[in-house]
């Protein structure tokens, strides 16, 4: 029994049958390179020192139905899967079309374009029957007996789709249970088409407020007598979608010595427990970290502030980043609620370094697939990072605060005009007027402010800005002229 | 509630296995009474072998090194099965997550023909 599919390569089961004897050549007589690649100069398939197959026979267990060749076979339809672009489909499409021709026997069967074709090579080339995986594990699992002794079935898969309902485990489970006549309900990554209507569904991505979550297909769990009614709306309702969310991986969450009592309190919120990670200095001043917990196949989380000392809490950020990726952890985010380079974002002197976006690829070569972090500097920061950025910021909280007072008569002022946009929106939430300051930067440490663009006189000023380094913008705005 | 888990796997993200033990925990977390059980299932892709190690009583596990999709060497477990049969799965030998990163044009299915070799070498009473 062979079981076929998640392959990562198109080579229509050559790498299979060259193993078990059979010589594929060119036209010069040679062996062809293995992979798909090569397969367009086949010019002859040596068999006569493969390896017979075993006498009871050899079953294939197909994931796919579909053919070798064309628009629904192996390269067209799986190829991109695999990391192939359009001119590599078609090139991989041409050497398994060279590959049938001079083997023979039946391109068009269900499932031989199983595994990148090999489906189609142990059939044709070994003698193998193709079989369509799902159901036929289904009965040898036990799943009708299963089904007709319960009282709810939950199936489900990394996507739904209309194809899942044919010949898929999770289509033959909602038959199977339909003929039982048993609720069935589906747990999803991702829906895409309309789910049937027998069955109950959550998606995963919908309860992570994911993208291409359905509108509407977000059922409930909770209670099984809800679940066999049919989808309902999504209900919002935490606890509701608790059950679902436990197929989403363990976490792990690490704190560097930036911030310990920040990322403590993360994690009382998340009712996690801060997992130990030990910190050490070797006589030469280089930095070890060792993260004292378990992160294989789990979601790391790493939360490291850059304060100051900022090159000590980067290089420590980076080591713990690296020392996550080497234990095997499935996902490494790093929390960096404040990203200090954020201001280095241009050349805005002639032959000055670009911190932000240098920083930004360190995070990434030491190991981060996501930074979550919070009120940038500047937007286009989050332009830096080639994955995930996920930029938190408080206008909410901090609009929230100012409306438990009275701020009638106030208006709110960004010290600079950068920053006047966040100013506004902030403005618009408290239903202010907005004023910004024209500034000019004479060092790292001196400002002027020349002029506030906008009313202030006779205002109470609420002053927004994203960072304060020693608050001379902040005294700037207070005396500048209006 | 007698209530049934079958899951196909979530690819890329968890084994059928793990899908349907966290469906379970996060089900008994919230309805510690009722009566869950699992049935991991599959298609022929990633967790056939354990879809049928499960279900079939007597099977063994066996190892074997092949080379991976990408040459590198990979550990590739198969089950020996009652009755003179053996099962491989071809995502434990030449699947596409044993690649650092895809390569379409010279990724191959080697493996999987060195994995068959042994597995059928060594199911026993073979005529």
């Amino acid at each position: 029994v062979i079981g076929l599919g998640g392959s990562a390569s198109t080579d229509g089961g050559t790498g299979a049958l060259a193993a078990l004897g059979a010589r594929f050549l060119d036209a010069a007589g040679d062996d062809l390179p293995p992979g798909g690649g090569a397969l367009a100069s086949l010019a002859a398939v040596d068999t006569t020192r493969l390896r017979p197959p075993p006498a009871g026979g050899v079953t294939c267990l197909a994931d796919v139905t579909a053919p070798l060749l064309g628009p629904l076979g192996a390269a067209a339809v799986f190829g991109p899967q695999k990391g192939a672009r359009p001119p590599q489909v078609a090139r991989l499409e041409a050497g398994l079309a060279r590959l049938a021709e001079l083997l023979g026997g039946d391109p068009g069967a269900p499932g031989a374009g199983a595994a990148g074709g090999t489906g189609y090579g142990l059939a044709a080339g070994w003698g193998a029957a193709l079989a369509p995986g799902a159901p036929e594990l289904a009965r040898l699992a036990g799943l009708g007996r299963a089904v007709a002794g319960a009282d709810l079935v939950v199936t489900g898969e990394g996507r739904f789709d209309p194809t899942s309902l044919t010949g898929k485990a999770t289509g033959t489970v909602i038959a199977a249970a339909a003929a039982a006549g048993v609720p069935v309900a589906v747990v999803a990554g991702q829906i895409s088409g309309a789910p049937p209507a027998a069955a109950a569904v959550v998606t995963l991505a919908g309860l992570a407020g994911g993208p291409r979550a359905g509108p509407g297909r977000s059922g409930s769990l909770a209670g099984p007598g809800r679940a066999g009614a049919g989808a309902g709306p999504g209900s919002g309702d935490p606890a509701r979608h608790r059950l679902a969310l436990t197929n989403v991986r363990e976490i792990a969450v690490f704190s560097g010595s930036a911030h310990p009592d920040l990322a403590a309190e993360i994690c009382r919120e998340l009712g996690e427990p801060l997992l130990p990670a030990r910190l050490r200095r070797f006589a030469n001043d280089c930095l070890e970290v060792q993260l004292q917990s378990n992160c294989r196949e789990r979601d790391v989380f790493l939360i490291q502030p850059l304060s100051p000392p900022v090159q000590e809490h980067l290089v420590e950020l980076l080591l713990m980043l690296d020392a996550a990726r080497g234990a095997s952890a499935a996902r490494v985010t790093a929390v960096i609620p404040y990203y200090a380079y954020a201001r280095s974002d241009k050349k805005d002197m002639p032959r000055v370094s670009i911190g932000g976006r240098l920083v930004a690829d360190l995070l990434i070569t030491a190991g981060a697939s996501r930074v979550l972090t919070m009120t940038l500097h500047s937007p286009q920061v989050h332009g830096f990072f080639s994955v995930p950025v996920d930029n938190l910021h408080a206008l909410r909280e901090l609009a929230g605060y100012f409306r438990g007072h009275d701020v009638s008569g106030s208006v709110v002022v960004s010290p600079d005009l950068g920053y006047a946009k966040p100013a506004a929106a902030f403005a618009r939430r408290l239903g202010l007027p907005v004023a910004a300051g024209a500034k000019q930067r004479i060092n790292d440490e001196q400002v002027a402010i020349s002029s506030i663009i906008g009313d202030v006189d006779g205002r109470e000023v609420i002053v927004l800005d994203d960072e304060i380094a020693r608050g001379t913008s902040h005294r700037g705005a207070a005396r500048a002229p209006p | 509630v007698r209530v049934l888990l079958a899951p196909d796997s979530f690819k890329g993200s968890i084994t059928a296995t793990a899908a349907a033990a966290a469906l379970a925990r996060g089900w008994l977390a919230e309805r510690p009474g009722d009566q869950v059980s699992c049935l991991p299932l599959a298609d022929g892709g990633e967790g056939t072998l354990d879809v049928l190690a499960a279900a079939t009583p007597g099977a063994r596990w066996h190892r074997a090194l092949v080379s991976g999709p990408g040459n590198a060497p990979v550990d590739c477990a198969w089950l020996e099965l009652p009755g003179a049969a053996a099962a491989v799965e071809l995502a434990r030998a030449s699947g596409l997550p044993l690649l650092p990163r895809p390569d379409p044009l010279r990724s191959h299915t080697v493996g999987l023909g060195q994995v068959i070799g042994p597995s059928w070498i060594r199911a026993p009473g073979r005529s």
